[in-house]
């Protein structure tokens, strides 16, 4: 009996340990700083978009209108429901525009890494805001978008590629201070998320298209391609390849079902990233959902480790760097 | 010299910082444990059925879902990746002018995010727009029929509101006085069909859905 409780013992502190480990490694910020900027510009290529029928979208009498947005979060969540949107406050289209304007300057202020944790938690709260809005015309793009930015205000994703890193760097030039950059913990948890995040985001996805009859027989991609409001590009022609289409959907749900466990493995790593830049820049390029695609590969950049972002950088760094943790 | 070269190179160094302490590792554990069962249990709970088990998680999380936006399914292309829909529309003005449009309209949204943000329109309001549910011959299924009657009614009112919205914001635009905005499926082809030589444009492949007609001063 005593030889069972020592084992349970020792097995529930190597749980710990991993989890401690998993969690509270130190890693160097490169890799956040990196989703920062793509995410950055992400939303703010998303938003000036938006510009082009703000009054349609976020106005009182917009598609949906206030009212109506309004009877919807009742409906989901209540009387005393928890949605909320700051647009419901504006009533008139030149603060509209204000409103609107401030919240580009925010997401090209989280792009370029100026006051980066602050305008990570406006980008976020922006972000959720014009959502809940646009009840109606969102998709898969808008999801992954404040999933990114949720993550994004937990770590220091402006120390590095950033007005932040530079400004900072300028400020110490010439003092007698040596400038250290320090791993941070809260950099790997954010990375951990995003990557836990992207594993139930290919899970779901791939559950859910295992209801559906044309993911089993192996048509679903073909009526995908052969939906003409999705066609950026014609695939109909592939018509003549049915069991290439057949094999390209089992690929896809066995890739999403199964991404959350190989991801983890270093030997299928670089197999799945593969499959994932393929997949969606397919999406990107023929779908006609380029933005969904590109955010489903900033998600992805969750799994490339920092070392290899800092090796990739253009400027040639004059010492070689201790392999950073974490990834 | 010499001295800013050495500067340089360690600038760029990592030093991990120490170990966080216990009290505060048990405490973000914990955080980080509900967050990840509130993510997890979101899109379980909206898989039809949905699991019941996630429900009952999700009980207390209201706030922390609805607020944060943190409810989402991720059903891309599932169950089955089914016909588009757009909504073609003929806007009437009171000196007896008519114009005709549709959502989404590849010459005139983009670029392509434009386009995709009005079709997410036309696509989510024919989620909602599903027939009748025929009434049984066998009085035995009257219970179920009832049930099915009133969870599709339900629908039936949210689709007449949004449609509704969707009219009322085209009159608000336009200055015209009615709107006749016909919902169309867009069937899809089959190989064999387009080996036949038939072509997604073909006009006999969208069906209309739904006719709504929508008029100044009428209720929401």
């Amino acid at each position: 009996m005593n030889v069972i409780w020592k084992a349970v013992q020792s097995w529930l502190k190597d749980v710990v340990d991993g989890w401690d480990q998993f969690w509270f490694t130190a890693i160097d910020p490169a890799t956040l700083a990196s989703i920062r900027f793509f995410t950055g510009l992400l939303l703010l290529y998303t938003h000036l978009i938006w510009s082009l029928d703000l009054s349609a979208f976020f106005g009182s009498q917009g598609w949906i209108s206030g009212d109506l947005l309004q009877q919807t979060w009742e409906a989901q969540g209540g009387a005393n429901h928890y949605f909320w949107s700051h647009f419901l406050s504006i009533h008139s289209t030149s603060f509209l525009w204000m409103a609107h304007g401030f919240a580009i300057l925010v997401f090209l202020m989280l792009a370029l890494g100026a006051f980066s944790r602050t305008s990570a938690v406006l980008a976020f709260l922006l972000t959720v805001s014009y959502m809940h809005r646009a009840a109606g015309a969102l998709f898969g793009l808008d999801q992954i978008n404040v999933m990114l930015t949720m993550y994004l205000v937990i770590g220091p994703c402006g120390a590095r590629f950033s007005v932040d890193a530079w400004w900072r760097k300028r400020q110490r030039q010439g003092k007698a201070t040596v400038h250290k950059m320090r791993d941070s913990v809260s950099a790997n948890i954010a990375i951990r998320l995003i990557q836990i995040h992207m594993c139930i985001i290919y899970f779901f996805a791939g559950a859910r298209k295992m209801l559906g009859g044309s993911w089993w027989d192996g048509s679903a991609m073909w009526l995908s391609i052969a939906n003409y409001e999705y066609q950026t590009i014609d695939l109909t022609p592939l018509a003549t390849w049915p069991m290439l289409l057949a094999f390209l959907t089992h690929i896809t749900v066995l890739f999403e079902l199964f991404y959350c466990v190989l991801i983890w493995n270093r030997l299928t790593r670089p197999v799945i990233l593969l499959t994932a830049v393929l997949m969606h820049l397919g999406i990107a390029t023929c779908l006609g959902m380029a933005t969904f695609g590109l955010a489903m590969l900033i998600g992805n950049l969750a799994f490339i480790p920092p070392s290899l972002l800092l090796a990739l950088r253009l400027r040639p760094q004059p010492a070689a760097l201790p392999q950073s943790r974490g990834g | 010299m010499g001295k800013k070269k050495r500067t340089k190179s360690v600038a760029v160094q990592s030093v991990s910082k120490p170990t966080p302490g216990r009290g505060f590792r048990i405490a973000i554990s914990l955080l980080l444990l509900v967050h990840l069962v509130i993510v997890i249990a979101t899109p379980a709970a909206m898989v039809m059925p949905g699991s019941r088990l996630a429900r009952w998680l999700l009980q207390g999380a209201a706030p922390y879902v609805q607020a944060g936006n943190v409810s989402h399914g991720y059903a891309f292309f599932a169950p089955d990746p089914g016909p588009g829909h757009i909504i073609e529309y003929e806007l009437r003005f009171a000196d007896g002018r008519t114009e005709r449009g549709k959502i989404p309209d590849s010459n005139q949204h983009w670029p392509r995010l434009r386009y995709h943000r009005h079709f997410m329109l036309s696509e989510q309001l024919a989620a909602l727009w599903e027939d009748e549910p025929p009434r049984p011959d066998n009085p035995r299924f009257e219970i179920v029929w009832q049930q099915d009657y009133m969870r599709w009614e339900r629908q039936r009112n949210d689709f007449q509101k949004r449609a509704n919205s969707y009219g009322r914001h085209l009159l608000n635009i336009s200055g015209a006085n009615e709107v006749e905005m016909h919902l169309m499926r867009h069937h899809l082809l089959t190989p064999e069909e387009l080996a036949g030589g038939r072509s997604p444009r073909d006009r006999d492949l969208l069906e209309t859905g739904e006719i709504i007609t929508v008029r100044t001063g009428s209720p929401p």
